[in-house]
């Protein structure tokens, strides 16, 4: 039987994931201490005029189909007219496990929405293509407005 | 990607199905081709939610594939320190990524209590099914050195063992050697295909119609708090989640094993009715069965199992117990619920075996789902403190014995327990073998499309659906 040297890959598989690590904890890891609602300050700030109007804890585990007890805070803004899509989403989770669920709840709630808007309401359709869905530590933001990049802007600042 | 959801119902499974019946069974009827529209679907399943965490299993699966190759290498070598070195080497980076991933939060921020010294914890997000897929990885390493398996030769036939979509989320905890030959040899035909449907579809109607509905009352009852919650109002909410985390992990397991059954597989069964156990040992006989086997298999029998003295016996059990709970969650409370179960085990076998055996079996019945269910208020509560309060207000110290509140939950949700209660029982089972064969495929070829209507129907209408096992 022919010796193969795995040796190397071994090597390289730990050195990767290594990597990974670091990366992982770079850009995913963190959180913030602040609570969900100094988070959001500067994002509301950042919104215009009558852009969107803050909505309930309820509205938001029903919107977007989320366990509201398991969050520390929740901070949800949407325009009132059913025909905007314009909305934004902070939430503080209570175990950072649990973001993944959260992540794919809100997902869920875009890909909803852009069968919806597909058809008749294609400006509309554009802003849920331009979603932005980022998680660090155990805060959650999502945002589907003009401005999303600013807001988001915004949002990282604050963390 | 959940299986209770619209894009899994509608979109991932119809085409994952169409794609394997097509391309893999009718044109090309090629177990390679099989396997590989398999393995893409499980991939693409993987990374729904958190598509970074593909890396990190992927690489696990790259790592231990490659390690596995080269201990059988050695073994066939005879150089036994060498496979030795490369068994510990894999568990190792098994556990150490398990352990970075699951648990770092809960170490950084105990010893930052303890000690004063303001860490922050990492707060992760945590990959999902790490626990099942390192488990299932861990049994083949262990296997493997052991002699008791060959090497898989082929890395996406390997793959498709750990990521294999049915059970890669939430189990059941598959072994290498019990999946191995269907792995390259299995067939599909229509018994399979229509047994496996069946038992998706009740599995998806354990989770959606039964389990999310309790799930919303004991949600209700853990809201209000304890400082006013009365007796009944504290056994209700409790025995609301005792069946519906029933139904939700088992409903999940009869999902995976039906979806396994579609594609030709057979999956070892992971409940056998826990709720008619007579005893904690009955029970945890027929609770998560892939997992205790596991801990069983690889754990309790190295240690030596049973067939030491009496206080090692004693702290292998308590060893298995202790990892069990660390197993469910990085939280104190699981660790304690693991522990709790050991001493019960413990107290069986030794001190109460005799007194157990002469009490009726109904008392034995009911002093076990009391057991359990107190188990569960450890495993349920937010932290060991409330859960001490919950369980003192079950027994007793509370504002009062009844309220309105829980003549209320018990009016408004009596038929509902009752339907729970009959489920979670053999009663389905047992009517249904009063039937001929003939007979008893009629009915579940009427009852299967019924449940699935009601399924969408509850799809539509409920929004709060989580698994309660995900977390693991």
């Amino acid at each position: 039987m022919k010796y193969k040297n795995y040796l190397i890959y071994e090597v390289l598989c730990v050195i990767a994931l290594f990597f990974f690590i670091v990366w992982i904890c770079a850009t995913h890891s963190g959180g913030t201490e602040k609570s969900v609602d100094e988070v959001a300050a500067p994002v509301i700030n950042v919104m215009t005029q009558d852009q969107m109007a803050r909505k309930s804890n309820a509205d938001a585990g029903k919107a977007f189909g989320i366990d509201i007890d398991k969050t520390e805070g929740i901070v949800y803004y949407a325009n009132d007219n059913v025909m905007d899509v314009t909305e934004m989403l902070i939430v503080k989770l209570n175990d950072s496990g649990d973001t993944g669920e959260f992540k794919e709840a809100i997902q869920n709630r875009v890909t909803d929405r852009k069968n919806l808007y597909k058809n008749y309401a294609p400006e509309q359709y554009a802003l849920l293509e331009d979603s932005v869905i980022k998680i660090n530590g155990n805060i959650v933001f999502y945002c589907t407005a003009v401005n999303s990049d600013a807001l988001y802007e915004a949002y990282k600042k604050a963390l | 990607m959940v299986f209770s959801s619209a894009t899994f119902l509608i979109v991932f499974l119809p085409l994952t199905m169409a794609l394997y019946y097509l391309l893999g069974v009718k044109i090309t009827k090629s177990m390679a081709v099989k396997n590989l529209i398999l393995l893409v679907a499980s991939l693409i399943f993987y990374a729904w939610g958190e598509p970074v965490y593909i890396i990190l299993m992927l690489l696990s699966i790259f790592f231990n594939f490659i390690v596995g190759k080269d201990i059988e290498q050695a073994q066939k070598r005879k150089n036994k320190k060498k496979a030795k070195s490369l068994f510990i080497f894999a568990i190792i980076f098994n556990i150490g990524v398990l352990g970075f991933f699951k648990y770092a939060n809960l170490f950084i921020s105990t010893f930052a209590g303890i000690t004063g010294l303001g860490l922050r914890p990492l707060n992760l997000p945590l990959p999902v099914g790490i626990s099942f897929y390192t488990f299932q990885i861990m049994s083949y390493i262990i296997d493997l050195y052991n002699g008791n398996i060959k090497a898989q030769k082929k890395l996406f036939v390997f793959a498709l063992y750990v990521s294999l979509f049915p059970q890669l989320i939430a189990g059941p905890i598959v072994k290498y050697k019990d999946i191995e030959d269907q792995l390259m040899n299995r067939k599909e035909n229509w018994g399979s295909y229509s047994k496996g449907m069946n038992r998706f579809i009740i599995g998806l109607s354990k989770k959606l119609i039964l389990a999310n509905t309790l799930g919303s009352i004991y949600a209700s009852v853990q809201a209000a708090g304890t400082d006013n919650m009365s007796v009944l109002t504290a056994w209700i909410g409790i025995i609301c989640y005792t069946l519906q985390i029933y139904f939700d992990f088992s409903g999940y397991s009869d999902m995976a094993i039906g979806l396994g059954g579609v594609f030709g597989f057979e999956f070892c069964e992971n409940f056998n009715y826990p709720y008619i156990a007579v005893s904690i040992t009955d029970f945890w006989r027929r609770w998560h069965m892939s997992l205790s086997s596991w801990f069983r298999d690889y754990v309790y029998i190295p240690l030596g199992g049973n067939r030491c003295k009496v206080p090692r016996v004693i702290f292998n059990l308590m060893v298995v117990w202790l990892l069990t709970g660390f197993w469910h969650g990085a939280a104190w409370n699981f660790v304690l619920w693991g522990i709790y179960y050991g001493i019960l085990l413990i107290l069986e076998k030794y001190i109460l075996d005799n007194l157990v055996k002469r009490i009726p079996k109904i008392l034995r019945w009911l002093v076990t789902m009391i057991c359990v269910m107190v188990g569960w208020v450890l495993f349920s509560a937010p932290s060991i403190g409330e859960a001490f309060r919950y369980i003192g207000v079950m027994f007793g110290r509370a504002s009062a014995f009844a309220d309105s509140t829980g003549s209320f939950l018990l009016t408004t949700n009596f038929a509902l327990l009752l339907i729970g209660f009959a489920c979670a029982l053999p009663a389905y089972s047992f009517l249904i073998g009063l039937l001929s064969p003939k007979k008893r495929s009629r009915v579940i070829l009427a009852l299967t499309p019924l449940l699935f209507v009601l399924c969408i129907v509850f799809m539509i209408s409920e929004t709060y659906n989580p698994f309660l096992y995900f977390r693991f």
